[in-house]
Formats: structure tokens, C-alpha cells, sequence
């Protein structure tokens, strides 16, 4: 899918640094990143395992605060942002999937589906839009075909279904930005085909902006856009590269 | 203020705040905080162990508080009752002169509300009935004299004597219906041809007016409470084959413990058929008299009553007299002399030991006490008495009268008092520790809702949240327990001496003969708030560090 040039970019990288400190050294594990996405669009980043990938997604989705440069999204400097302000931006504006799935274990599929709106909304508000909440996770978990799991808790799911509910629970606020980091990294090749294929295909039928990160250039060439961070900058990922076929 | 202080004191401040931040949160704020916190509670096991030690040291404390504290408020509340507001006394067995004069004066005292004299000595008391007189009691007893109709108003006395009002007329009620049952039979048999049921008919008629007799007297009585009255009828007594005038004797009431009966025992009718023989020492301000023997004064009279102070050592030694009844035993009435030296006739005053005092509602008997000590000292010296050195005659107010020993108990309040602190303190370290380890072990979760969008402060909630579940959880489970076993405590004591022989509460020592057994509002209060207090406090760091957590490093904890 391309992008119309007409539209304004959903999130600017200008010049991001993160440096670590470890023991008496500083690390430096982005160097100057420069990244502009446009709304809609599906991006690849692609980097050997410590090249700073998750890093530069955590930055970008506000996890993470950069030592130097600034991302913008819609216009503001995310930087500037209270802490607050950066939690409301992960609840209302951004979804992330992990590696890890990251799912609660006290709470059940449908719970843990729910957590952004129960997060973003007080008790009252919570109770006024509980119909229409519910309802949407339960849409969403079908999309996911896990209507059958809603009751169960994630320990009692396969990966690829933890997965997928960690999927559901990303976009369960209508995210204007996916985070995905390693998202197929912890399944099996043909579970992890099965969810770049929810993620191709929300991208395709809802216009989703995602921002996916690997290190398997096979599935980042299933992106609109491929990048490859190495050496602490963002690069264009040569097609012509061996592995790339 | 010390810098040590201060940081108690912010310490302590925290807890409140803490928990009023909780509570808002958990009411106002994210869904995500009371779901997660009712999730943990009920999903992590080791939370329950920090609610078990909830409950049990807030019941603990509880239990030891009502039983020790209620204890402390007895102790307190019976002494005020035995004595009053204010005590004049003297200590000296001849007791001290011109006392109507100060009551007069004390009387003008716009405070005072009721004054009234009594008297206290020794003595030698034989109780038993007429059947019992081969085999009487002996016993030393404290003798007092009081004004029956006017200690009522100044302490608690009254209201320790068993024939209440309701209980005498209860009383003939009872005799009231023995009477018409009699009658009922006695017609029925009069009416019969047999010569021997028609005899029997006249008995029944002379026993059901025996029987309207004592209704009468139990009548008189209860309209004339409180008194030293005989509650039966004169021919009984007369019929009781004691020597001498057994209707001219009056009336005496004895300590409950005297004559082996407790607050809620059954007393039976014949105990009112009990002589009391009393032997005094005559103790007059002047020569004492050649021996002992002049000095004593044997008297006759009947147990008319008995009083439960709740004291056990008053219960066990006390009996009571009209004042006027003992004042006159022990000469200590009015009398004319003749003056040694100027052969003239002289009025010698009467005397009692001690005056009681009831201040009005809402006075403070310190405030009193200077007026009536002035009052005390201007009758002195008015009268020219001389009671200085180890006679002094004093003023004071019922606290300062029993100080050594409200002093000593003061004292184990305190212990109490810092017996809880200890507890509060284990308590917040053990869920400090608890929270602390579920705080380690839930790193990943905080990074999973920061990731999600959850804010520093709504992390925070949820641990303060959840500590608090656990302080009203636990604070509350604590309270019922504490107050089943304080409900229940005599009964548990009971059974415990019974099946173990374990008898931990000794009346002599504990000077009550029953474990108290009621809950003070206040100290329930306290004792839960701090419970939940506590709670929030030892989850307070650790809810800090959950909210302080990086969301990315959190998500990458193991």
C-alpha cells in the first residue's frame, strides 16, 4: 500500500540518540535516527539481535526517553511531554505488542483485552461504557477467532493465541500507531506466519500504521517499508540483499 | 521539635494520606486499580498471610485492650463509685468532729451537689441462721456507717445492693401468688368430708397469710428504697428462737463475698433469716480506758440485704450500717462531759470518719477542691481541732484518694499502650516484607499496564489499594474474632479452668470477680484505624517503588 504524499507525517524521528550506562562507560546504541511515518503505512525496522531495535520502537512509542533528538507525533515534541501526558498518548494513540505477549495472569482473555479502556477510564465511566467496551473486545477476539477463550486465563493459551489476544488488546483503543517488537519471535515459523498475516491484514482492510520490529528479514519484507538500524543509524534495507529473497 | 521527631511524625502522617490517596483513586480513578487490586487479593496466597497477621494482631491487641482496659475503666469507675467526687477523711479510728458543721458549708457550694458523712471501723461479725448456729460464720469485717437515704446521691452504693426496687416486688409478686394458690387449695380441701383435709385447709389459710405478711413487708420495703428495712414480717423473726428481742434488732447489709454469694447468684429467702452478731472497739479521741474489754460493744441484727460492689476485697469484708446506728455503737454521737478542770458540763460533738462528695454534672472536683478544703479549714480553726501530724485531716478528690493505686494501673496502661505500638510496628514490617516480595514479583505486570498506559499514580493505588484491602479485610476479621472471644471470655475462662485447671484471671489479684467482657467503642475504633493505618503504611515504600518503575525495564525484568 503507498502512502499519499498529501498527508502530514503521524510521527517524526529527527536526530535520536540513547546512550546507556554501563558500569564507567556510556554506550551509545542509537546514534542519530532519523525516521519520518506516515499515517497508514507499514514499517519494518530490522537490525541484528542488540542493534538497539526495541530500543528505538520503546522511544518511539513513548515507553522510553531519548538522550538526545526529538520524536514528534501529531505535531508535538513527545519529549516534552509530562509523564502523565506520555501515559494517556500510550492508552489513547498507541498500541504495543511484545515478544513476550505481556498478558496479566490475574485477568482473563477478555480482561486482559480490556486493560486500555479500563486503564483509561475512572470506575464511573468505566461502568457508563461497559456494553459498548465489552462488546468491542469481544469483536475484536473474534476477529482473532478466540471467541471460544474469552473466560480463559492466558496460562491456558498457546502462544500464538496469547498472541493474538495481546494483538486484540493493542487495538482495542483504536490505536492511531501499532508497536510491534519481535511479535512472531517467541512462535514456532508457522504460528508466526499466522500473525504476520493479522498483522498484513489489519494493515490492508483497516489502514492501521504499524511499526513492526525484527530481526527475520523475511517477514520484514512483508512491510511497505523496510529499514535496517545497524550501527546506531536507520538505513534503507538494500533489496538486494541474500537473504531478502 | 528533634529531627527523630519530625520523622515520626511525617511517618506517621504518611499513613493517612496515604490511604485517603487510595481510597480516592481507588472510588474516582482507573478501573483497572480496584479490578487488579480485588484480582491480587484473591488470586496471591501470600497476601493472605499478611491478612492473617492482620487479623491476629489486631484481635490481640483487641482482646488485651477490652479485657486489660476494661479492667482499668472498672477499676476506675467502682472507685469513683465507692467514694464519690471528694473525700474529707481523717486517718484515725476516732474520726474527726464538727462535720455537720463543714456538710452545712459544703452545702452552700453552688458545685456541690450532694455531701453525706460515714463512718468506718473494724470489727468481729457472726452470721447464721438459727439453724446454722452451731456452726456460724466468723468473720473480720470493715464496718461503715452510711446515710442510706443520702449516699445514693453521692456514690455508687445503692446500686450494688442486691433487693432493688424491681427485685422486692418482684419478690412479693411471687409471695402474692403463693398466697391465692394456698387459698385455692385450702377451699378445696374445706369443702372435703375427710376431718384431716379440713385441718389441713386451716394450715393452708394460715400459710397464705403468713405468705400476704410477706408481701406486705417486701411492699414496705421496696416503697421505702433505700433502706435498712427488715424485708420479713416481724413474727419471723420473732419465730426464729433467738434469745433476747430478735424484733427490736435492726437491720445490717453485708459484702456479698461475706456470706460466700457472687453478683448473679440465686438468693435464697432464708438468707434474710440470718443474725448478724457484731463486736466493735470504742475508739474515743481521749483515754482509750483501762483494757479492750471496756472498750467493746456487742450488737444483734438481721441481714436485711447485700450489696456487690464488684470490689472483691469490699465484697469479701464489708458490712453496713445506718450511721446513726454505728455512730451510736462506737459513742461517736453528740454527748454532754463533765470538764476536768473547770467541773462544768460540756457538749461533746459527734463524730464520723469521712465526708463524701458529688460534685454537679460537669464539674471538675479539682476546681471543687479548694473551696471545700478552705471550708475544712476555717471549721478548724473555728472549732480549735487539732488534727495535724499522722491525724491530718485531708481533702481530696477520689483519684487523688486511690493514687498508689491508679498510679500503679496508669502505669500498665501505658504498657498497653506501648504493647500496641510494638505489634503496629511488626505488623507494617511483615507487610512491608509481604508487599514487598509482591511487588519484586510483579515488576513485569507494572511494565505491562505502564505499557498500557497506566500513570505512576494509579500503580501506586493499586498497591495502596491493595494494602488496604488487606487493613480492612484483616482489621475486620480481627474484630469479630476479638469480639467473640471477649463476648464469650468467662465462659472460655470457665471451661478452660474446668478442662486444663488454667485459671489465669484470679479475683483476689484482679480485684473483679469476672473478666471483663465488653468492647469500648472508642478503643475498637482506634485499634481497626490503626490495623488499616498500619496496613497502608507497610505498603507504602513498596507501592512507591512500583510507581517509580521504568515501564522498559520492568518489562524486561526476570
Amino acid at each position: 500500500m503507498t502512502v499519499a504524499a498529501s498527508e502530514s507525517p503521524i510521527l517524526i524521528a529527527s536526530g535520536v540518540r540513547k546512550t546507556f550506562r554501563m558500569g564507567d562507560s556510556d554506550i551509545q546504541v542509537l546514534k542519530k535516527v532519523d525516521l519520518t511515518v506516515a499515517p497508514g503505512e507499514f514499517i519494518a525496522i530490522e537490525g541484528r539481535s542488540g542493534s538497539g531495535k526495541s530500543t528505538l520502537l520503546h522511544i518511539l512509542g513513548a515507553l522510553d526517553e531519548c538522550t538526545g533528538g526529538a520524536v514528534m507525533f501529531d505535531g508535538r515534541d513527545i519529549a516534552k511531554l509530562s509523564s502523565a501526558d506520555r501515559a494517556i498518548l500510550r492508552n489513547t494513540q498507541f498500541g504495543f505488542v511484545f515478544q513476550f505477549y505481556h498478558l496479566l495472569p490475574e485477568l482473563n482473555v477478555l480482561e486482559n483485552t480490556m486493560l486500555s479502556p479500563m486503564i483509561g477510564n475512572s470506575v464511573g465511566q468505566f461502568r457508563a461504557k461497559k456494553t459498548e467496551i465489552i462488546s468491542r473486545a469481544r469483536e475484536l477476539l473474534a476477529q482473532m477467532g478466540l471467541e471460544h477463550r474469552l473466560r480463559h486465563r492466558p496460562r491456558h493459551l498457546s502462544g500464538g493465541e496469547r498472541q493474538r489476544v495481546a494483538i486484540a488488546r493493542a487495538l482495542m483503543n483504536q490505536p492511531r500507531v501499532v508497536f510491534a517488537d519481535e511479535p512472531t519471535g517467541n512462535l514456532d515459523a508457522d504460528t508466526g506466519r499466522q500473525i504476520m498475516a493479522v498483522l498484513e491484514r489489519l494493515h490492508q482492510n483497516s489502514r492501521q500504521t504499524i511499526l513492526l520490529v525484527t530481526h527475520d528479514r523475511t517477514l520484514a519484507q512483508r512491510a511497505d517499508r523496510v529499514l535496517v538500524l545497524e550501527s546506531g543509524r536507520l538505513e534503507i534495507a538494500d533489496c538486494r540483499l541474500p537473504n531478502a529473497d | 521539635m528533634p529531627a527523630d521527631q519530625i520523622i515520626l511524625w511525617i511517618i506517621v502522617a504518611l499513613a493517612p494520606v496515604a490511604t485517603i490517596f487510595a481510597l480516592w483513586r481507588i472510588l474516582k480513578g482507573p478501573r483497572i486499580i480496584s479490578k487488579l487490586m480485588i484480582r491480587y487479593l484473591m488470586k496471591r496466597r501470600i497476601a493472605w498471610v499478611s491478612l492473617i497477621a492482620v487479623m491476629l494482631c489486631t484481635a490481640m491487641v483487641l482482646i488485651v485492650i477490652s479485657v486489660m482496659g476494661g479492667w482499668l475503666r472498672m477499676f476506675r469507675q467502682t472507685n469513683h463509685d465507692l467514694i464519690g467526687d471528694l473525700i474529707i477523711y481523717r486517718g484515725s479510728l476516732d474520726g474527726f468532729s464538727h462535720y455537720e458543721d463543714m456538710i452545712a458549708d459544703i452545702n452552700k457550694v453552688p458545685e456541690i451537689d450532694a455531701v453525706t458523712p460515714t463512718i468506718r471501723t473494724g470489727g468481729l461479725a457472726e452470721i447464721g441462721t438459727a439453724e446454722m448456729m452451731t456452726d456460724p460464720i466468723h468473720a473480720m469485717v470493715e464496718v461503715v456507717g452510711v446515710d442510706i437515704k443520702q449516699i445514693g446521691r453521692v456514690n455508687g452504693f445503692v446500686r450494688s445492693l442486691h433487693l432493688q426496687k424491681d427485685v422486692l416486688l418482684a419478690k412479693a409478686d411471687d409471695f402474692t401468688h403463693d398466697a391465692a394458690q394456698k387459698r385455692q387449695d385450702a377451699a378445696t380441701r374445706a369443702a372435703s368430708d375427710v376431718p384431716i383435709d379440713q385441718f389441713e385447709a386451716g394450715q393452708m389459710q394460715d400459710d397464705a397469710q403468713e405468705d400476704l405478711a410477706m408481701v406486705d413487708s417486701f411492699r414496705a420495703k421496696a416503697a421505702d428504697f433505700p433502706s435498712f428495712d427488715k424485708p420479713l414480717p416481724d413474727s419471723v423473726y420473732r419465730d426464729q428462737g433467738f434469745k433476747g428481742n430478735p424484733t427490736k434488732w435492726g437491720g445490717i447489709i453485708v459484702g456479698s463475698g461475706v456470706i460466700g454469694l457472687r453478683a448473679h447468684d440465686e438468693r435464697a429467702d432464708n438468707i434474710y433469716k440470718a443474725r448478724v452478731k457484731l463486736t466493735l472497739v470504742k475508739v474515743n479521741p481521749g483515754d482509750a480506758g483501762p483494757s479492750l474489754g471496756d472498750m467493746t460493744s456487742t450488737n444483734y441484727y438481721w441481714l436485711v440485704d447485700d450489696s456487690h460492689t464488684d470490689v472483691f476485697q469490699v465484697d469479701q469484708g464489708t458490712v453496713y450500717l445506718p450511721f446513726h446506728v454505728l455512730q451510736n455503737q462506737l459513742d461517736m454521737g453528740a454527748s454532754t462531759d463533765t470538764n476536768a478542770v473547770t467541773g462544768q458540763q460540756e457538749i461533746v460533738p459527734a463524730r464520723c470518719s469521712e465526708i463524701l462528695i458529688r460534685v454537679k454534672p460537669g464539674v471538675d472536683p479539682y476546681f471543687v477542691e479548694p473551696k471545700v478544703a478552705a471550708i475544712v479549714d476555717a471549721v478548724t480553726q473555728k472549732f480549735g481541732l487539732d488534727y495535724g501530724g499522722f491525724g491530718q485531716l485531708k481533702v481530696e478528690t477520689w483519684d487523688e484518694h486511690q493514687r498508689d493505686f491508679l498510679n500503679a494501673v496508669e502505669h500498665e496502661e501505658l504498657l498497653l499502650v506501648i504493647l500496641f505500638a510494638i505489634i503496629s510496628i511488626v505488623a507494617i514490617f511483615l507487610i512491608f516484607c509481604i508487599f514487598f516480595m509482591i511487588v519484586m514479583e510483579k515488576t513485569r505486570d507494572i511494565g505491562i499496564i505502564k505499557s498500557v498506559g497506566a500513570t505512576s499514580s494509579s500503580v501506586a493505588a493499586i498497591f495502596l489499594g491493595y494494602g488496604l484491602s488487606i487493613g480492612l479485610l484483616g482489621g475486620g476479621m480481627g474484630l469479630l474474632l476479638a469480639y467473640l472471644v471477649v463476648h464469650y471470655i468467662n465462659q472460655l475462662h470457665a471451661w478452660m479452668a474446668h478442662r486444663f485447671g488454667l485459671e489465669i484471671w484470679n479475683a483476689k489479684t484482679y480485684l473483679f470477680d469476672t473478666i471483663p467482657n465488653t468492647m469500648n467503642g472508642r478503643d475498637v475504633a482506634v485499634i481497626v484505624s490503626v490495623a488499616i493505618l498500619s496496613s497502608v503504611l507497610g505498603a507504602l515504600v513498596p507501592a512507591i517503588r512500583a510507581a517509580r518503575m521504568n515501564p522498559v525495564e520492568a518489562l524486561r525484568w526476570e
